[in-house]
C-alpha cells in the first residue's frame, strides 16, 4: 500500500523543529539509503520521499524517529514515586485498553496520531516497552501553547507602550510510569518562564484516567544536588558546575556563579569552598539548586546542560537531546539521589 | 513526648502520622535554636517536605495550612530581587504590586511572578 505523502511532509516537517539533519541523516544512513543532504528541502524531497515511495522506509519509522527526537529533551522533568504494585496495576494493558476505549482513543494502540498544533490539547501516543514483561508505558500529548514576546516600545500622547506579539508553539508533553514505581511527567519547555505548576496540574489532569497521579508523591531530588555538589572534586570528569545556591534556614544564601557558562566553578577552588564552609558550619544548609553540565563521553553525544532548580522534584534540560543522552541523565540523578553514609 | 502538640494535626491526617512526628520534633529543635540564637526559622515548601516527608505536596500544603492557623507557621509571599534575597513580604499574592522598589538594586523593578517564593516562617514564640 502507498504511503500517504502528506503526513510524510507533516513528519519530517516536526523533525526539522525538533531535530537536527545530521540526526535524520544517520537514520537514513543506518538504513543502508543515500544518506547525504545540506538541507530540510533536500532531505526531504531528494532522499526521504524517494525512500517511502520505494518502500525503503514508512512512515512509522519517521514517527519512531520523532518520537526519539521530541519526547527527549527542551522539557521541565518532573519526577514522582508510588509502590511497584500499584504502578503494575497502573500500567497493565488491560485496565488502559479499558480506559483509551472510554475515551475513544483505542486506535492509539496501534496507530499514534502525527498532530502539529491541534487546537486544544490531545493524547496521540500511548505504548508500552516490552522485554519479557511491560517495563514502562509511555502517554504523550501535543498542545498549542500561546505566549507573548516583546516586540517593541512606542511612545506616545505622553504614555510608553510596551507592544507584545502572541506567539503560538507546539509543546510535546510526556508521561511515563515505570514498572518500579517511578513516574516521570516531561513538560515541554516553556519559553518565558520559569513556573510549571499550572502546566503540570492540566497535564496531571488530562491523563487522570490514565495514570491516577494521586496514587504518587514527589520524589524529592535533595540528595542528589547535595551528593552532585559536596563530591564535585571526585566528579570533575563527569559533571562541571555553572553555578551553585546554597541556603539556610534562616532564609540566608550564597550563590556562586562562573563569569562565562563555559567555565567550571570547580577550576577555582575558592569560590567553591565558601559555599563548602556554609554547609559545614551550618547543619540546616542545603543545595538549594544548581546548573551542571554533564560532559561529553562514550556515553553522551554532547555537553548537556542540565538545571536543577524549580519544584524539588524537577530537573530541566534546555535542550533537545538523543534518548540515550536523556536516560543517562535520568539514570546519573537517580543515582546521586541516594543518600550514603 | 514533644513540648509542641500537633495531636490535632495526627487526628485530622492519620496515614501522616510518622511526618506529623517528625514535623514536632523539628519544631522542637527550631524553638531551642531560636530562644539560643535568636535565628528565626523561615522555610520553603520544599525543605519542610525534605525534613518531614510526607506523603505529598498536596498533604502538605493542608497541613501548613493548619499550621498557620495555629499560629505556628505565618505564611509569606516573597518577591525576590534578581539580585538574589527578598525585596518584599506581603500576605497573599492579591497585595503584590505590579511595580517594586528593588532596594537591593536602587531602582523600581517589574514583579514577574518568576520573582516570587512562597515562605512560611516560624513564629518567635510559637511554643507559648
Amino acid at each position: 500500500m502507498a504511503e500517504d505523502l502528506s503526513k510524510t511532509k507533516l513528519i519530517v516537517s516536526l523533525l526539522h523543529q525538533t531535530s537536527s539533519l545530521p540526526v535524520v541523516s544517520e537514520f537514513l544512513k543506518e538504513k543502508g539509503l543515500t544518506h547525504s543532504a545540506g538541507s530540510w528541502d533536500v532531505l526531504l524531497n531528494k532522499r526521504i520521499i524517494p525512500a517511502i515511495s520505494n518502500h525503503q522506509i514508512s512512515n512509522d519509522d519517521l514517527i519512531t524517529l520523532l518520537s526519539s527526537a521530541e519526547e527527549c529533551g527542551h522539557q521541565h522533568i518532573f519526577l514522582y514515586k508510588c509502590p511497584k504494585d500499584t504502578a503494575i496495576e497502573i500500567m497493565a494493558r488491560d485496565r488502559i485498553t479499558g480506559a483509551l476505549k472510554k475515551m475513544a482513543l483505542q486506535d492509539l494502540l496501534t496507530t499514534p496520531k502525527v498532530l502539529e498544533q491541534p487546537s486544544d490539547p490531545q493524547i496521540v501516543d500511548v505504548r508500552w516497552e516490552t522485554a519479557k514483561t511491560d517495563l514502562s508505558l509511555t502517554i504523550k500529548e501535543v498542545s498549542s501553547r500561546k505566549y507573548r514576546r516583546h516586540l517593541d516600545t512606542e511612545q506616545h500622547d505622553g504614555k510608553i507602550y510596551e507592544v507584545y506579539g502572541i506567539v503560538e508553539e507546539r509543546a510535546v508533553n510526556v508521561a511515563k510510569i515505570h514498572r518500579n514505581g517511578l513516574l516521570e511527567i516531561r513538560i515541554a519547555s516553556i519559553s518565558n518562564s520559569n513556573k510549571y505548576d499550572s502546566e503540570v496540574h492540566r497535564f496531571r489532569g488530562h491523563i487522570k484516567s490514565l495514570i491516577p497521579i494521586d496514587s504518587f508523591s514527589e520524589l524529592s531530588l535533595s540528595v542528589a544536588k547535595d551528593r552532585l555538589w559536596t563530591e564535585r572534586a571526585t566528579l570533575q570528569k563527569l559533571i562541571r558546575y555553572s553555578d551553585s545556591t546554597i541556603r539556610d534556614e534562616a532564609g540566608n544564601a550564597l550563590r556562586a556563579v562562573t563569569g562565562s557558562i563555559q567555565s567550571d566553578l570547580s577550576a577555582n577552588p575558592a569560590v567553591g569552598n565558601s559555599l563548602d564552609y556554609l554547609l559545614e558550619q551550618d547543619e540546616n544548609s542545603y543545595c538549594e539548586g544548581a546548573n551542571i553540565w554533564f560532559n561529553k563521553s562514550s556515553e553522551l553525544s554532547a555537553d548537556i546542560h542540565v538545571l536543577l532548580t524549580g519544584d524539588l522534584n524537577e530537573f530541566a534540560l534546555p535542550a533537545n537531546c538523543t534518548e540515550g543522552d536523556y536516560n543517562y541523565v535520568l539514570h546519573q540523578l537517580r543515582q546521586f539521589n541516594h543518600r550514603v553514609s | 513526648m514533644y513540648s509542641i502538640n500537633l495531636d490535632n494535626l495526627i487526628t485530622e491526617f492519620p496515614e501522616e502520622k510518622i511526618a506529623v512526628q517528625k514535623l514536632a520534633a523539628f519544631l522542637d529543635s527550631a524553638s531551642a535554636t531560636t530562644k539560643a540564637t535568636g535565628t528565626v526559622r523561615e522555610l520553603t515548601v520544599p525543605r519542610i517536605y525534605d525534613l518531614i516527608h510526607p506523603s505529598s505536596q498536596r498533604v502538605l500544603a493542608k497541613m501548613l495550612s493548619r499550621l498557620v492557623q495555629q499560629g505556628i507557621f505565618k505564611k509569606i509571599i516573597r518577591v525576590e530581587s534578581d539580585a538574589l534575597g527578598g525585596i518584599g513580604d506581603f500576605r497573599s499574592i492579591e497585595e503584590v504590586p505590579t511595580t517594586i522598589f528593588d532596594g537591593r538594586k536602587g531602582y523600581e523593578v517589574k514583579v514577574n511572578l518568576e520573582n516570587i517564593r512562597l515562605i512560611y516562617r516560624l513564629e518567635r514564640n510559637f511554643d507559648k
